[in-house]
């Protein structure tokens, strides 16, 4: 029965999602007020800690009760789930990181206790966004997919030059056009593979 | 409603330290931390996964884009089957994400969303029927892993919790913004004041750069 009565009303929005452009925000608000949700859980990375702060002006703004939770709350160490030392203060790329992990479990417990009906992930990263799906118990959707080298969007690596280049599905700006690649002797081809190989093994 | 990390001016957790203040979940909630300790020393997939998102977010600070995350990911965890959930809107997306991964050695395979033409199907999911919807065929390709490639906020949503793989993400859909939804708050009248008011009090970029050698 509920669901016939929904039905309209689930019609309705997914002709307005799709067909008026609306941008993701307007989206969980439209869905929250369609759903009739009124207690939202922000599950925030600690880099967006200024995005999370304007959607918290945002939701308020709109009506919504909201809590919001950082990822390293808890001060769980890295070594507790075993990440060996050289991961540990410095990535590989050679930027600070840390030694306090991630706690995407107490970010969800946190959640529940707080009886949020609808779960948002702002930013989080790959392995642990399955695992705050996984311990969430209201519905967890995606908010902001968290691309650190494009900006949060995590698409444009699909559409430009330098995305089929990291994959390796075209040669790198040296070997670019067609006459340079023609021109390459044997062991320029080689360097090219030995470069990709390097890559490939960081 | 009490836990607010978002008003936190300090972020002492990165540290390991807590805020004495009413918003801090460290305060409010102290027990729940054990639990999830206890969580992680239980259940051995969560605690893998943990640890592997770890290892592959030192492995590429800043440098690999979401896609290479994914596909380290599950070569970390031993993943050889990866599905594919997408929006029709998003078919080349879905084509060109499929090619990358194949080539990365991950057997891969999309599934079409199709809740915008059959409502009926989203209103019985809503009740917890999952049969003849995309998400049966999901199940019964068997994917080790989900990756969500813009789906809308309705079909994440009501997707929750049906199949038995972990779920992840790979493109949060936005028509509006052509699917990178932080735009939408960086163009914001709130963004602004609040960058407004920040940014004048940091430092310009020559003295900081001179200081620091």
């Amino acid at each position: 029965m509920e669901e016939l009565e929904r039905q309209p009303a689930l019609r309705e929005y997914l002709d307005a999602s799709r067909l008026s452009r609306l941008n993701r925000v307007e989206e969980v608000i439209r869905f929250a007020r369609m759903m009739g949700f009124q207690r939202l859980g922000l599950a925030c990375c600690i880099g967006l800690h200024d995005e999370t702060r304007v959607l918290l002006k945002i939701f308020k703004h709109e009506g919504f009760e909201v809590a919001s939770v950082m990822c390293k709350t808890g001060g769980l160490s890295k070594t507790f789930t075993g990440v060996p030392d050289k991961f540990l203060m410095v990535s590989r790329t050679g930027y600070g990181v840390g030694h306090i992990a991630c706690n995407p479990v107490a970010q969800a417990l946190i959640l529940n206790r707080e009886n949020t009906q609808l779960n948002l992930i702002v930013g989080l990263c790959v392995g642990h966004d399955s695992v705050f799906m996984k311990h969430s118990e209201a519905p967890a959707v995606t908010l902001i997919a968290k691309d650190r080298s494009a900006g949060h969007n995590p698409a444009s690596i699909l559409y430009n030059f330098y995305g089929d280049t990291f994959f390796g599905r075209r040669v790198g700006p040296e070997g670019a056009s067609r006459a340079n690649l023609e021109r390459a002797s044997k062991s320029n081809l080689k360097r090219f593979a030995r470069l990709r190989e390097r890559r490939n093994r960081r | 409603m009490k836990t607010q990390c978002g008003v936190c001016a300090r972020q002492l957790c990165v540290s390991g330290r807590r805020m004495e203040a009413g918003f801090c979940p460290m305060e409010i909630h102290p027990d729940v931390f054990e639990t999830a300790r206890e969580i992680y020393s239980r259940d051995r997939e969560t605690a893998l996964m943990h640890k592997n998102a770890a290892i592959i977010e030192a492995r590429g600070y800043i440098a690999w884009p979401r896609l290479k995350d994914i596909i380290e990911f599950s070569h970390e965890m031993g993943y050889r089957k990866l599905g594919l959930a997408f929006c029709p809107d998003l078919k080349l997306e879905a084509l060109k994400t499929v090619s990358i991964l194949e080539e990365n050695g991950l057997q891969s395979a999309s599934f079409a969303c199709g809740l915008c033409d059959h409502p009926e199907q989203a209103a019985a999911m809503l009740a917890g029927r999952f049969q003849g919807t995309f998400i049966e065929a999901l199940n019964d390709f068997g994917p080790d892993m989900i990756v969500n490639l813009g789906l809308c906020l309705a079909a994440e949503a009501l997707t929750h919790k049906a199949g038995a793989s972990p779920r992840t993400c790979f493109i949060a859909r936005d028509p509006a913004t052509f699917n990178n939804p932080a735009v939408s708050l960086y163009t914001s009248k709130a963004w602004l004041d609040w960058s407004n008011d920040f940014y004048k009090k940091k430092k310009p970029l020559k003295e900081k750069t001179r200081a620091g050698g």
